[in-house]
Order: C-alpha cells, then sequence, then structure tokens
C-alpha cells in the first residue's frame, strides 16, 4: 500500500459574488498515491484549475483539509506556504509564463535560487533537467527565441529541476499544436515511469487524457469516475 | 467632441500613473509661477518706492546714499534749482536725508539685520505724497522721536509703536508707524536728520530729494546738475535709484529660479513623456481598430496630442492653484546690494496664470510628441497583430 | 545570483523607458546640486573661518565707521596680539557692472593677520613699498587680463576720485571661503589720505577692525573686554568671533536660503514622482511574472527586494548622470549667477557629490515603497490572473 502524496477531505471552495454564493469545489474527499500519473478532465468553469491551484497552495479552500505531500496546507501561513511550494512543487502553465530577459537556463536555474546549492551543483542541475527535455542545446535562447512547444518544455524543465514531490500541470498542451503537445506528454508520461514523479494534470484534450494513468472528470464540484 | 471624451476617458483609466505625473507636472509649474511671483513681488516693491516726478541728488561717483554726501550750502542751492516746485507754504518741495543704519533683532532671539535708518524732516512727506502716517503720530522736529516703516514694525519687536530704542548714547521712542503701500520705505525707520547728525558727529547729508513738476522734466534738470561743474552731484529719477538698488537680489532669483525651472521641466517632460509612450504601448490594438474604423493617421497623432496637452493643462492648474496660495505672503531678508532688511511679497498677475498654464501645456504638448508620433505610425496590421501584455 | 541577474535584466528591459527615468532624474539631480552648491558656496565662510581672529563693527550698524583711534585702546586688551582695520573701498571700472570687491587695509598688519593670504616675498616687499600700489586676487587678474605692472584707472564711490592703481602683486588663497581671490587690496592709508580733500566727514574712521588673540587666550573674554572697553563711548562696538560674524551675515539672508532649501526639498518630490510613475507602470507589466515566481515559491521579501533593487539601481544611475552634468552646468551656472561680475566658487566637493548619491538613495527607497506594498499584498492567483 502506499502512502498518498495527496490527500483531500470534505473540501469545499465557493465564491460570493454580488450577495450570491458560487459553490465551485463542493465537500470533494479522494488521495492520490504517490507515483500516479492523473488527469482531470472536466467542463469549462468546473473548477479544475481551482482543485489544481488548491493541491498547489496558491489557493485556499472555503472549508476542508488538504494534506499534501505530508504537509496539512491549511495551518501554513503565507511565507510558510510558499517554501513549503518550493520545495514540493513543481507546476506548469498553460501559457508557459517564463520570464522573458532571463535565457532557457536561467528560467530553469529560477528556482534554485532558493536553495543551497553551490553555483556548480546548480547549473548541473539545470543542464540535466534542460537535457533531459531534450533543450540540451539551447540553455543561451532567450524564450522569444523559441518555439511555444521549445518554451513549455523549457517549462518543464523549471518545474522538475528542484526535484519536487510531485509536478501540477495546467492544461500544459492547451497552447500547442499536437505534434508538440505529444511531446509533452510524452516527457510528462517519462517523469511518472521513469523519475516516478506524481503528476497531475488538468486538460481540456481526450487524447492527452488518454496518455495518463488515470483520469477523473470534475462537474458540478464533484469529482466522478469517467463514464 | 467625442475625440477629447475619448482623451479624458483613457487619462481617467489610468489615472495612478496620470495622477503621478500631474503632480510631477504640477510641481515644476508651482516653482516656475512662485519663482516668477517673487521677482515681480520684488521689483514692485522697489518700483513703488518713490515717486516718477521726484529727483535724488547724491555726490558726483556715490553709488548708493550710504557713500554719499552733501553739504549744507549744496543742499541750499538744490533746493533753489527752478525745476523743483513749490509747495503752498512758498517752501521748496525738496527734503535733504542722512542715510543711516541700525541693527536690530528679529524677532526673539532671532538673527540681526539692519534697518535702514533715514534721519530726514517732515518735507519728507511733501515730496512723497504716498508716504502716510497709519498709527499714532509724526515726530516733533528737534527731538529724538522716530516713526517706523509698518514692515519694521511686523518684524522687529524693538522697534513697536511706544517702544523705545537707543543708540548713539540716546534713547528714541517710536511715536508712529508709516504706510508707503508696499515699497521699500516700509522697511525703512525714519527720524529727525539734525539730531541723527548730532548724535553721529555728522555735518553732511547723504542725498536730497526734489519734487519736480511733473515726470518729464527730469531729464533735463538731470543733465543741467550733472553738467555744471559747480555742483559736482549726480540725479537720478528716484523709483529707478531704488530699483537699482534691487539688481543684485531680483537677479539671483531670477537666474536661480528659471534656470532650476527648466532644468527640472525636462525632468517632467520625460516623465510625461514616459507617461504618454506607456499609453500608446497599451494601446496598439486599440489603435489599429481606430485606423480600420477609417481615421487617419492625423486623428491619431491629434488623440495623443490632446491627451498629453490635457495632461500638461491640468498639471498646469494644479501649480498655479498652489503658487496663489503663495500670494501676498511677505518676505523679509537682506538686500545685498545696501546691506538693509528689505520686505517684499509674492505677487500674482493674471499674466503669470497665463504664462504657467502656457508653459505647462507647451511641457504636456514636448513631451507627448514622440510618443504621439509613433502611435500614429503603428502599422495597422502590425497593432492587430500584436497582443497586449 | 539569477535573482540578481534578473534585478539588472529588469532593470534594462525597456531602454526607452529607462533613459527617459535616468534622464529625468539626472535633471532633477542637477538642480539639486546645483542648489546644494549655492547653499554651500554661503556657508563656505562660516567654515573657513579662523579661531582666533575676532571682527569689530560699529555696534549700531556694519555701514557706519569707527574711529581710528580705538586702535591703541584695542591693543593694550587682554589678549589681544595683533589689532589690524580696513574699509570697503568702493570703486568702479569702466562701469558700474563690471565693478568688484575692493578693500583698504592697513597693510603692515595685513598678511600676519590673513595667513589665507599667498603671494611670493618679492611681490610682498614690493607693494609694502609702493604706497599707491595694489594687490589683486587670482581671479580678478584672469578676470580682466591684469598683470604686475599694469595700472588700473577706477573711479571711487566711498572714496570719491580717479585712482590709478599699479598692480603690485597677484595673490592666490588658501581659503577662498575667507579670502576671495576676486577681490583688490589698496594700502589704508593712502585711501584714507584723498579723503581730506574729498570726504572729510569720513577721514580717520575704519569700517572694521580684526583683531587676532594671543594662543591660550578664550576668545569670548577678549570679545567681552573689547566691547566693555567702548561701552558708553559714542560709538559703541559690537565684537564677533569671525565665524559668528560670517554666520550672523549667512543668517540675514535667512529667508531667502530657506527658500532655497525648501526648493531643494520639492525637487526631490519631483524626482520620486518620476521614479515611482516608471516603477508603477513596470511592476503592474510583470505583476504575471511576480505570480509566476510566487508559484515557484518565492516569498513577498524577494519580490520587494527585486523591486528595491531596481528602484535604487535607476536612482544610482539618474544620480551619477546628474553628477555627470553637475560639473559642466555648475561653470555656466556660476557665471549666470554672477552677471559676469566675480565668479564664484562652485566647487563639487566629495561632500555634495555624497549629498547626490545619499539623497536619491533615499528616493530610490521610497519610491519603490507603494510597489513593494502593492506586491507583498498582491495573492498569487492574483498575480497570474493579471492581464497587462
Ligand atoms: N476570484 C473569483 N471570484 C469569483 N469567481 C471565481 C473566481 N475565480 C474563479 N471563479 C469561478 O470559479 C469557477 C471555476 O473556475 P476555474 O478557473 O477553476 O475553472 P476551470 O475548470 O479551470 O475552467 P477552464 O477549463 O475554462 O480553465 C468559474 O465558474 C469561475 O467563474
Ligand atoms: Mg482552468
Amino acid at each position: 500500500m502506499v502512502d498518498p502524496v495527496v490527500s483531500l477531505q470534505k473540501v469545499t471552495k465557493s465564491y460570493s459574488r454580488a450577495g450570491t454564493d458560487v459553490s465551485v469545489l463542493r465537500d470533494l474527499s479522494f488521495d492520490i498515491p504517490a507515483g500516479t500519473f492523473l488527469a482531470i478532465m472536466g467542463p469549462s468553469g468546473s473548477g479544475k484549475s481551482t482543485l489544481l491551484n488548491v493541491m498547489a497552495g496558491i489557493d485556499r479552500p472555503t472549508s476542508g483539509s488538504v494534506v499534501v505531500a505530508g504537509t496539512r496546507l491549511d495551518g501554513l501561513s503565507e511565507g510558510e506556504m510558499a517554501r513549503w511550494r518550493a520545495r514540493h512543487i513543481g507546476y506548469v502553465f498553460q501559457t508557459y509564463n517564463l520570464i522573458p530577459v532571463l535565457t532557457a537556463a536561467e528560467n530553469v536555474e529560477l528556482p534554485l535560487a532558493l536553495t543551497h546549492l553551490t553555483r556548480r551543483e546548480r547549473s548541473d542541475h539545470v543542464r540535466t533537467a534542460l537535457r533531459l527535455v531534450g533543450l540540451g542545446d539551447r540553455m543561451a535562447h532567450y524564450p522569444r527565441q523559441l518555439s511555444g512547444g521549445q518554451e513549455q518544455r523549457v517549462g518543464v524543465a523549471r518545474a522538475i529541476v528542484s526535484d519536487p514531490t510531485m509536478i501540477l500541470a495546467d492544461e500544459p498542451t492547451g497552447n500547442l499544436d499536437r505534434e508538440s503537445a505529444d511531446d509533452i506528454l510524452t516527457l510528462l508520461a517519462r517523469l511518472n515511469r521513469e523519475l516516478g514523479k506524481t503528476i497531475v494534470m488538468v486538460t481540456h484534450d481526450p487524447r492527452a487524457a488518454e496518455r495518463a494513468q488515470m483520469i477523473r472528470y470534475l462537474e458540478k464540484g464533484v469529482l466522478e469516475m469517467p463514464p | 467632441m467625442l475625440w477629447s471624451a475619448y482623451s479624458l476617458r483613457n487619462l481617467w483609466a489610468r489615472r495612478v500613473t496620470t495622477l503621478l505625473t500631474l503632480l510631477g507636472l504640477g510641481l515644476v509649474v508651482f516653482v516656475f509661477v512662485a519663482i516668477l511671483m517673487l521677482a515681480h513681488g520684488l521689483e514692485r516693491t522697489m518700483g513703488k518706492t518713490g515717486d516718477p516726478a521726484n529727483a535724488i541728488v547724491m555726490s558726483k561717483g556715490a553709488l548708493s546714499e550710504i557713500e554719499s554726501s552733501l553739504s549744507r550750502e549744496q543742499t541750499g542751492v538744490l533746493a533753489a534749482q527752478p525745476e523743483v516746485i513749490t509747495l503752498a507754504d512758498h517752501q521748496a518741495a525738496a527734503v535733504r536725508e542722512i542715510a543711516l543704519q541700525l541693527t536690530l533683532r528679529k524677532q526673539e532671539g532671532g538673527s540681526l539685520a539692519s534697518l535702514s535708518l533715514r534721519g530726514s524732516s517732515p518735507d519728507a512727506f511733501a515730496v512723497r505724497p504716498l508716504v502716510r502716517i497709519a498709527q499714532g503720530r509724526l515726530w516733533q522736529p528737534g527731538t529724538t522721536e522716530v516713526i517706523v516703516g509698518t514692515q519694521v514694525a511686523k518684524q522687529f519687536p524693538e522697534a513697536r509703536l511706544s517702544e523705545t530704542l537707543r543708540f548713539g548714547r540716546r534713547e528714541w521712542t517710536v511715536v508712529g508707524i508709516f504706510e508707503a503701500e508696499g515699497s521699500g520705505f516700509d522697511s525703512e525707520v525714519w527720524g529727525d536728520a539734525e539730531q541723527m547728525m548730532a548724535t553721529f558727529h555728522r555735518t553732511l547729508f547723504s542725498s536730497m530729494t526734489v519734487r519736480l513738476a511733473d515726470p518729464t522734466v527730469l531729464p533735463a534738470f538731470k543733465a543741467r546738475l550733472e553738467r555744471d561743474p559747480r555742483f559736482k552731484v549726480s540725479v537720478k529719477r528716484e523709483p529707478e535709484y531704488y530699483e537699482g538698488k534691487a539688481e543684485g537680489l531680483a537677479r539671483l532669483i531670477r537666474v536661480t529660479g528659471l534656470f532650476l525651472t527648466l532644468v527640472f521641466s525636462v525632468g517632467a517632460i520625460l516623465g510625461a513623456t514616459m507617461t504618454m509612450s506607456a499609453s500608446v504601448a497599451h494601446r496598439t490594438t486599440e489603435i489599429g481598430t481606430l485606423r480600420t474604423l477609417g481615421f487617419t493617421r492625423s486623428h491619431i497623432l491629434q488623440a495623443f496630442l490632446l491627451e498629453s496637452s490635457l495632461l500638461g493643462l491640468a498639471g498646469g492648474l494644479l501649480g498655479v492653484a498652489g503658487a496663489a496660495l503663495l500670494n501676498s505672503v511677505t518676505i523679509s531678508t537682506v538686500n545685498w546690494d545696501t546691506g538693509a532688511e528689505l520686505a517684499f511679497a509674492f505677487h500674482l498677475t493674471p499674466t503669470m496664470v497665463g504664462e504657467g498654464l502656457l508653459f505647462a501645456a507647451g511641457m504636456g504638448i514636448i513631451g507627448g510628441l514622440v510618443p504621439a508620433a509613433r502611435a500614429a505610425h503603428i502599422e495597422i496590421v502590425h497593432a492587430l497583430g500584436q497582443r497586449t501584455v | 545570483m539569477t535573482l540578481m541577474r534578473l534585478m539588472f535584466r529588469n532593470t534594462v528591459r525597456r531602454p526607452v523607458r529607462l533613459a527617459l527615468t535616468v534622464g529625468g532624474l539626472a535633471m532633477v539631480v542637477l538642480a539639486f546640486g546645483l542648489l546644494r552648491l549655492t547653499l554651500d558656496e554661503w556657508h563656505s565662510g562660516v567654515k573657513a573661518a579662523a579661531n582666533n581672529r575676532l571682527i569689530t563693527v560699529h555696534a549700531m550698524s556694519d555701514s557706519l565707521l569707527l574711529p581710528l583711534s580705538y586702535r591703541e585702546r584695542m591693543a593694550v586688551v587682554p589678549g589681544v596680539q595683533v589689532v589690524h582695520y580696513g574699509n570697503v573701498f568702493g570703486v568702479e571700472y569702466r562701469d558700474a557692472k563690471e565693478s568688484f570687491g575692493a578693500f583698504a587695509e592697513h597693510m603692515s598688519t595685513f598678511f600676519e593677520t590673513y595667513p589665507e593670504v599667498i603671494l611670493n616675498e618679492g611681490d610682498r616687499l614690493a607693494f609694502l613699498k609702493d604706497r599707491g600700489g595694489c594687490l589683486i586676487g587670482l581671479k580678478l587678474a584672469a578676470r580682466f587680463g591684469w598683470k604686475v605692472g599694469d595700472v588700473i584707472p577706477l573711479k571711487g564711490t566711498t572714496h570719491p576720485g580717479n585712482w590709478d592703481l599699479v598692480v603690485r602683486g597677484i595673490f592666490r588663497s588658501s581659503s577662498p571661503g575667507i579670502m576671495g581671490e576676486g577681490e583688490l587690496y589698496v594700502h589704508w592709508e593712502f585711501a584714507n589720505e584723498r579723503l581730506r580733500a574729498t570726504a572729510p566727514d569720513r577721514v580717520d574712521q575704519v569700517g572694521w577692525y580684526v583683531t587676532t588673540t594671543a594662543p591660550g587666550v578664550n576668545p569670548r573674554t577678549v570679545v567681552a573686554a573689547i566691547d566693555a572697553t567702548f561701552a558708553n563711548s559714542f560709538a559703541e562696538t559690537r565684537t564677533e568671533r569671525e565665524q559668528a560674524y560670517i554666520a550672523g551675515w549667512v543668517a540675514r539672508s535667512g529667508a531667502l536660503l530657506d527658500a532655497l532649501d525648501w526648493l531643494s526639498g520639492v525637487m526631490n518630490g519631483i524626482a520620486a514622482l518620476v521614479l515611482v510613475n516608471a516603477l508603477a507602470m513596470a511592476v503592474r507589466e510583470r505583476t504575471r511574472e511576480y505570480g509566476v515566481m510566487k508559484t515557484l515559491g518565492f516569498q513577498p521579501r524577494h519580490l520587494v527586494a527585486l523591486v528595491l533593487g531596481e528602484s535604487l539601481l535607476v536612482a544610482l544611475g539618474g544620480a551619477l548622470a546628474g553628477l555627470g552634468l553637475l560639473y559642466p552646468a555648475a561653470r555656466l551656472y556660476a557665471v549666470m549667477v554672477a552677471g559676469g561680475k566675480t565668479v564664484g566658487a562652485y566647487e563639487i566637493t566629495s561632500e555634495t557629490i555624497g549629498m547626490c548619491l545619499g539623497v536619491m538613495g533615499l528616493v530610490g527607497l521610497l519610491a519603490a515603497l507603494w510597489p513593494a506594498v502593492r506586491l507583498s499584498r498582491m495573492t498569487t492567483l492574483e498575480g497570474l490572473r493579471h492581464r497587462g
């Protein structure tokens, strides 16, 4: 029996707007075992990003408890949360979100600025991560000199460089053509298989979801097995 | 109409940046107008000191009253000149005076300051009709009574009405306060010339001021006296003499002030350019859309220039309004040309309001020029293709 | 390391805006520097004053004269070493616009009273020998191209008549705040002699006495003793230590100096506004990036450091550019203020530089305050959701 990396208990998230409560997540309870590659699907506005952000510790639920990588998140302060995130979470954005003034290598190195690694160790880590995503020869390129697919691979390299407990990806292929998307998905699958990373990926694309070990649907605030 | 609404709304949409830029422009305009007000106030004070129909006669070569000396006989001859008008009592409208200075303490514990001390006679009031007694009375000739100008009474507690001043081993009682319409006389102390000469062992007067029939007589009077080797005097129109006595101060205020204004108006212009550039960059897509709708390059240019001049004008209004608060605030400081204390006030004129606003709008337009031109030259395809992040 | 790099890259990210901001700040620093120089110029005399010199003037006013006979009575006041005296020697050269400061001084005590005067021994002796000669400062000599041996034709104002003075020496000063190099000096006795015919009222009177105190004597007691000597005589005296005397004159212009001080404050306000504006724009544009960094685990203090560093960097750039401009501008300004009269010193000291840098550092700090507060208040999600 593998310990769950993520464990949600009765998680509720609602927004009150103009007096009426819109509830996005309702009494959500589930575990994600370590080493899982999970895909979350669901209609637009169903709360997929919200759920992911709650797990990533960049959003807080209205009620319920969230335990990720052995830490209960509800009690943490903003600062503790940030430190925790730096240690355990690698996040991949739909829109890559690379810093335009930094090169590929520097973008990947950014999270390492929060560690106590030496300069050598850092550059080793960066080279390894970029080689892993197949961009060992693009270290000195700026984001604007890369294609969308390459940018996203740098994004993935940045997410794994600090060796986090899990990788969260919000529609990582949403802005990519089929071929680039396949590259990224292959990469994620490899990370899961070879390095044993736990991955949670939100996606709209059924073909992308197929690459995961497990698919869940989020609808009306409730997580369900695929039909 | 729609166009200016467009410009205004855009300024409002980025109100933080707009406000910061406005404040910057406003501060520059404030300083600019304040300096004009101060320099003008000083010149006004000096220009009002004396009457254009009066001539001040000093010994040849002397640059100021304090350096000048005229003997009793000389003053007698001078008063008898035909150009000098006679008063109702058949006396010549002439006053011979001795210029001295008196050091007093400004406020309690304040710095020392010198005051112009004028040994005069009651004739002074006939020669200078703008001066009148505001409180108390005139000094009694032949006594050690003095009267002081309104600014002196205000700035120097030791020289208030009924106070007694001590100098030259004698006591001088302040028996009156005179008012001279904000002119330099307001910063002087007047008393009996004969008493002061006796006190300071002087036999010579400093200067003589005579009243002529009208201002146009003066040039001929001056030419005649200065050419005549028997007199050995120089003649100046009274207000012109006093104006000349504040040149150093006026120049410092103008030069320092305007030099600094110039320098940091460049700073404010750059600030405006920055703001407008950001505004243009931000609205590239919008500009493309407007151009697609059929607006010409010149429309775009106008809209941005209008926006930047509105920015300038608003800043100008802010600055001028701030400066207006200074109006009539009095500054009292040493006049380096005489070494004596002089009070003068900030003075706002409608021209300055205009100049301030023009200056502000100018800064706005100059600052907006480059960004507006850039906006006008954006290619439609390029503009629409570009995402604004 | 990476953060440092990111800070630098962010700073130069928008070169046009950076240039405008640095340019704007440089202008403000320039203006501020000029003001400080003006104020320094004013206070320079106070700093340069000698500790052992006392100035005695007429108690009623500096512009009134004291009898020459006070000289002997001062010399016997305990603690007094040398009694020196002088007068203003008001002259015009060609016309009023070209006038300069000139003084008639008692030359047998002048050089020991003012060791600041630097003059070669040959010229000094030649000048002491020629009663009708004059001594001019280096700057004055340079202004009119005068050389030793030239005859300067002057028209007297305080001392009526025409004066043709032979230049006997050109001096430099070790302390321009006290002894300027733009002035002319003549023998007091020579100037006094001619007054007998032209202005008998002013013969044998002096504008000021300068006494030096003996070493080890408390100048305060001497000050009191001199004034006590002349109390109740018809010309009472006011004696002060040189420093206090000069400070008193500076204080008389207090209202103007206050205004200038105040103006330099306003200027820093303008600098802060320019910088806040630029920073606010930059931070707004990069909000998403800051959100991303927060997602990666960066703390608010990291982001604040980024913004603060950028702010300080730009402020420093502005300060350096402004100081670079200050050198040529100070020269131009000195000429303009003087209206061609005397060229003031307007020396840029390390103090001026330090002041400019310090103030800009403060401006940089203040300007970063608001963007920094905004950034630390911003939640990660807000950052990520931000649309430019
Ligand atoms: N700050 C907010 N205030 C109010 N409502 C919000 C806020 N943030 C999100 N929501 C609402 O929460 C719901 C879920 O949003 P979320 O972004 O999680 O959806 P999603 O499933 O990721 O959609 P998509 O597939 O379009 O990305 C939406 O209906 C949205 O309107
Ligand atoms: Mg989403």
